[in-house]
């Protein structure tokens, strides 16, 4: 058998493996529950008995009574919305909790296997990077949490999506992996404030190579940006930029905060 | 400075048992030999590290650790010590959780030196093999052949709550009420979590189960051996009527080693993982599941 087939094999059997442990984490130990459960779960049905909302602009349209037992901290309506927004609908379409929570296990699985194309680019060795994906399947509370909802999970998923792509970035010089960086990016930072830390990591890291190397890929990126066949990539940024600008511009306008403080009568309405 | 190596300290055994163990509302926390083999292949990792950027000179890892570094200080000083300072409570927002946005670049990190320190390809192998098992196994493996335990320890009978103290030897520990979740078809058994403060105890223990009086022996379980940190799983009797309350008490007969007793209500958020350190904790399981995994 030859290196590429061998390695396709121990892929396909750490991937049966993964799903493995999904389906028995899932179908076994269901009534275990992970951190924060109730408030994830929670803000999940609000997005999911709002299925055409994208997040709330107007806290007051959240409809939290005063006896809700769930406290809402930090606040719906002004925190990072884009998990619950996604796994809501998808809770939303298929009905079912324990379905929603195995769908959202892609997210863990995905992140293992950016892992795995992580650890090629940086060391060019497959056996290092399968290791490495091994390992990071096999770090318990990783393993265990990616198999409920969390929004830890898309953000995991966001943060090594974002360094693979930075690295792919500084490695290849494609402008594809810029735009795909800028795409997690956002994905991260509308998904949980505390991404925060490594995209400022992260774009320091960025910066400091453009700074480097700007005039040699000037040019590559003007051509990237007026090849029709990458407007998906442009019209996805966008897209999200746009999500960022709105959310986070709304919250510093209206609440002086990138993210508000909680107080119990922010979004409880006890006229309902 | 004393202080932030008091925290530094505290934190990063924290943030390692929040990351090796599963750290929940339910924790499952391993065997203290699972941490050590982890720290020991940490500490390889971590000095080869440097011996492999001062010789090999490889950007892209030495970047990828500015990434884990910069991320990690960020946590460090800009959350978790600063909350520290405030609130002088050093578990406040410690998670090991919070770091894995750079879990993937230090397990690259890891798996590159461990693969990295002898030429020897024959050796690399079994390196591979011996850490991927020890990984696999101390996830999963563990996990399977323990997950009984901690699936027991969601609540499904109510009890009171107090704490009770050592039981030496001639000593009992007091009565407990416990009653059956209500309208509960299922039968229920009980698990016991135990610290006995040595090896393994094979003979002088034992359970007993009162009626809801606790007045009247019913049944009587010797356990065949308690460990410590150990859930010791008992099957309740099948005619127990799930209507009446019942009580039961642990009986150091005849035991020179004692066993410290710790009555805990496991509803209540993170209180398993907050007790593990004290004694026992009495927890629940349902017997339907007990024989599935006899």
């Amino acid at each position: 058998m030859d290196r590429r087939k061998l390695n396709l094999c121990l892929i396909l059997a750490l991937s049966v493996f993964l799903i493995y442990k999904s389906i028995f984490f899932n179908s076994i130990i269901s009534r275990v529950k992970q951190p924060d459960y109730d408030y994830h779960s929670a803000v999940l049905k609000i997005y999911k008995e709002n299925p055409k909302v994208l997040f709330f602009r107007d806290r007051l349209k959240m409809q939290l009574g005063c006896d809700d037992p769930i406290i809402y901290n930090p606040p719906v309506s002004t925190s990072p919305f884009l998990y619950y927004s996604v796994v809501g609908k998808v809770w939303y379409l298929t009905n079912s909790l324990k379905i929603t929570a195995l769908i959202q296990s892609v997210f863990g699985i995905a992140a293992i296997f950016y892992v795995y194309f992580l650890a090629l680019i940086v060391t060019k060795s497959r056996i290092v990077s399968f290791f490495s994906a091994i390992i990071m399947s096999s770090i318990p509370m990783f393993s265990y949490q990616i198999n409920y909802v969390s929004y830890d999970n898309l953000v995991n998923l966001a943060s090594i999506a974002s360094i693979f792509y930075l690295m792919a970035f500084i490695n290849k010089l494609k402008i594809k992996d810029l735009f795909m960086l800028f795409i997690f990016l956002l994905i991260g930072i509308l998904t949980k404030f505390s991404f925060g830390p490594l995209m400022v990591v992260i774009l320091t890291i960025l910066i400091l190579f453009l700074f480097k190397n700007f005039k040699f890929i000037k040019n590559d990126i003007f051509k990237f940006i007026f090849n029709v066949k990458n407007i998906h990539y442009i019209l996805v940024l966008l897209f999200f930029a746009g999500l960022f600008v709105s959310f986070y511009g709304r919250n510093l306008i209206l609440y002086k905060s990138l993210m508000p403080a909680y107080s119990y009568n922010f979004e409880h309405r006890c006229d309902l | 400075m004393i202080e932030i190596i008091f925290f530094f300290q505290r934190w990063l055994y924290l943030v390692e048992e929040g990351t090796i163990n599963i750290v929940s509302h339910v924790s499952l926390i391993k065997d203290p030999i699972f941490v050590e083999i982890f720290n020991i292949l940490l500490i390889i990792s971590l000095l080869f590290l440097v011996w492999c950027l001062v010789r090999k000179r490889n950007k892209n890892i030495l970047l990828l650790f500015l990434i884990f570094l910069g991320y990690v200080l960020f946590i460090f000083f800009g959350v978790n010590y600063s909350t520290y300072l405030k609130t002088r409570n050093e578990l406040e927002g410690v998670q090991g959780r919070y770091l894995f946005p750079v879990l993937g670049p230090l397990v690259i990190i890891m798996a590159y030196s461990l693969l990295n320190v002898f030429k020897n390809k024959l050796i690399n192998i079994l390196i591979f093999c011996f850490v991927s098992f020890f990984f696999i196994y101390s996830d999963f493996g563990y996990f399977y052949s323990n997950y009984y335990k901690w699936y027991f320890s969601v609540p499904g009978l109510s009890y009171k709550y107090g704490n009770v103290g050592q039981i030496n030897k001639g000593q009992s520990s007091p009565k407990q009420v416990f009653s059956f979740k209500e309208n509960s078809e299922k039968n229920y058994g009980l698990g016991i979590y135990i610290s006995t403060y040595s090896n393994e105890i094979k003979k002088g223990f034992k359970v007993n189960l009162f009626d809801g009086d606790c007045n009247k022996i019913l049944w009587i379980y010797e356990p065949k051996k308690i460990k410590d940190n150990f859930y010791l799983s008992i099957k309740l009797p099948n005619n127990l009527d799930k209507n009446n309350n019942y009580c039961f008490n642990i009986e150091n007969d005849t035991s020179n080693k004692p066993i410290t007793v710790w009555y805990s209500s496991v509803d209540l958020p993170g209180n398993v993982f907050e007790e593990m350190d004290k004694d026992l904790i009495y927890d629940l399981l349902d017997q339907e599941t007990t024989e599935r995994f006899k």
